[in-house]
């Protein structure tokens, strides 16, 4: 897998402006999340709407991307952005900028989906495990586990039926008064409690299938809470009941993600996305790789929130000469891992 | 205005499917209620009675889900909006307006960008499982959804 020069990654499918930039062997040379280099300047607070603010900040996130790492635009094979899943009115910024630039520097454009760059993330994070490999990737968004066959070839054996897991911590940790999104305050808030003090159910579903649902434990949780509130049940300190209702979304994820990994024989775990960053989470498939002589892959914290590393990474594989006939990649607020993006279906 | 007792899921899939049958293109539902009283539960029900197939999974985060069923229903989610602005910005607003049916949990927190006419559909948790959810239609009697 190599590329004639390196590869531009573009991010903005949501809250992130990003870029980076991959050598060509996939390896990452810069990446560059605005919301990190502001959060100081800001002093820890970025309005919303400030953050989906995408087209006035890409540029600036690009060049510092390209002298980080430290190319020029003459250097560059390639540009990859994301194309979907995600809000269309972010997506369309990324995809505008790097059409422009792909066509300005006469050097293709890879339209990557932002969840094959998550999957795509512990391979990156160490790259001398093989596959198959089970991903579970999980953020406030998504909550899917997939298996990657080979880079780029994915199957995806669950998905949740309705709430995300992030969304479920964001959702419950603002109940609780935790500014959102609230999966850090949810992982500090619980980190010496007792994970036993409070039982809240699980949705398990009936067959062998691997799908998430976290709706009912957000809604068991947020009655608990309320009844604890109005004394109709009995006091709970607040990092035992915090670190009860993690425990439960984090065996949630793990159930499914061992029992597959059991089921089909496969060597390799991985954790990806946002939530991939809770500490309970990290420390619940480590310690069962290793009592089961597995591999887990727990990618650092930074590569677990949306980037653009992964998709320059993802860039550098799928990178292919230009034609001259490519087809024009569109944003796709909709495109599900492991089907093929519209611009690619022929009818 | 109708207020109804539902002691169970079922009975609120019940009730929003029966709902639903006064829903042609153009309807707007905005729900409210607490978290957990069952806005997505009420939302779900009302797309599968309008032709849904599929997973109709949380919006929250994509704040609008696009959905096809004997018309387009698009399923949305306001609570991680704060304003109008940010409304419009999203890209929202023309499907507040246009043909297909929308589904709108966390209503409240978009007031002025209600449509002129709709129905609200507001859930209390009144106990465990049990809920009260008052369906009413606001704006002009000859509106969007009765087609007219």
């Amino acid at each position: 897998m190599f590329t004639p020069g390196p590869i531009l990654g573009i991010e903005t499918s949501c809250d992130e402006t990003a870029a980076a930039v991959a050598s060509p062997d996939g390896r990452i040379l810069s990446n560059i999340i605005f919301s990190q280099t502001l959060h100081a300047a800001y002093g820890g607070v970025v309005p919303e709407l400030a953050s989906r603010e995408h087209s006035g900040r890409l540029p600036a996130i690009v060049t510092e991307a390209l002298s980080a790492a430290p190319i020029g635009w003459g250097d560059l094979a390639g540009i990859a952005v994301t194309a979907g899943p995600g809000l269309v009115g972010c997506l369309l910024v990324g995809v505008a900028y790097a059409r422009a630039a792909a066509r300005a520097r006469g050097i293709p454009l890879i339209g990557v989906n932002h969840l094959e760059g998550h999957a795509h993330t512990p391979a990156l994070t160490d790259p001398e495990l093989g596959y198959p490999q089970l991903v579970l990737i999980v953020s406030g968004g998504h909550t899917s586990l997939v298996m990657v066959e080979a880079p780029g070839q994915f199957q995806c054996l669950g998905r949740t039926r309705d709430d995300a897991a992030g969304e479920c911590f964001d959702k419950v940790g603002k109940l609780l008064g935790f500014d959102y999104p609230a999966g850090p305050a949810i992982d500090r808030a619980g980190e010496d409690g007792a994970a036993n003090a409070v039982a809240f159910p699980k949705t398990r579903f009936e067959g062998q299938g691997y799908d998430f649902s976290f709706s009912g434990i957000k809604t068991a949780a947020a009655l608990d809470w309320d009844k604890r509130q109005r004394g109709l049940l009995p006091a709970v300190e607040m990092k035992d009941w915090v670190a009860s209702f993690e425990q439960t979304i984090v065996d949630s994820l793990t159930q499914n993600l061992f029992r597959a990994a059991d089921d089909q024989s496969i060597p390799t775990v991985a954790l990806a996305g946002g939530v991939a960053r809770n500490r309970r989470l990290r420390r619940v498939v480590t310690a069962w790789a290793e009592r089961t002589g597995r591999h887990a892959i727990v990618p650092p914290p930074e590569w677990c929130a949306d980037n653009a590393a992964m998709i320059a990474a993802v860039g550098s594989y799928r990178w292919q000469p230009d034609s001259g006939d490519a087809p024009l990649i569109d944003a796709v607020p909709n495109w599900g891992l492991g089907e093929p993006p519209p611009w690619m279906v022929t009818t | 205005m109708i207020t109804s007792l539902c002691h169970s899921v079922a009975e609120t899939e019940a009730l929003a499917v029966e709902f639903s049958r006064t829903l042609q293109s153009g309807a707007w539902v905005g729900l409210i209620g607490p978290l957990g009283a069952g806005k997505s539960v009420f939302a779900r029900a009302v797309g599968r009675a309008v032709g849904v197939r599929g997973e109709m999974p949380s919006p929250t985060y994509t704040l609008m889900t696009v959905h096809t069923g004997r018309c387009p229903v698009y399923h949305m989610d306001m609570y991680r909006i704060s304003s109008d602005a940010e409304l419009e910005f999203a890209g929202i607003l023309p499907y507040f307006s246009g043909p297909g049916i929308c589904l709108v949990e966390w209503a409240e927190r978009v007031r002025s960008a209600w449509p002129p006419a709709g129905w609200i559909v507001t859930i209390a948790i009144t106990r465990d499982s049990d809920r009260s959810i008052e369906i009413a239609r606001f704006g002009p009697a000859t509106n969007r959804q009765d087609g007219t």
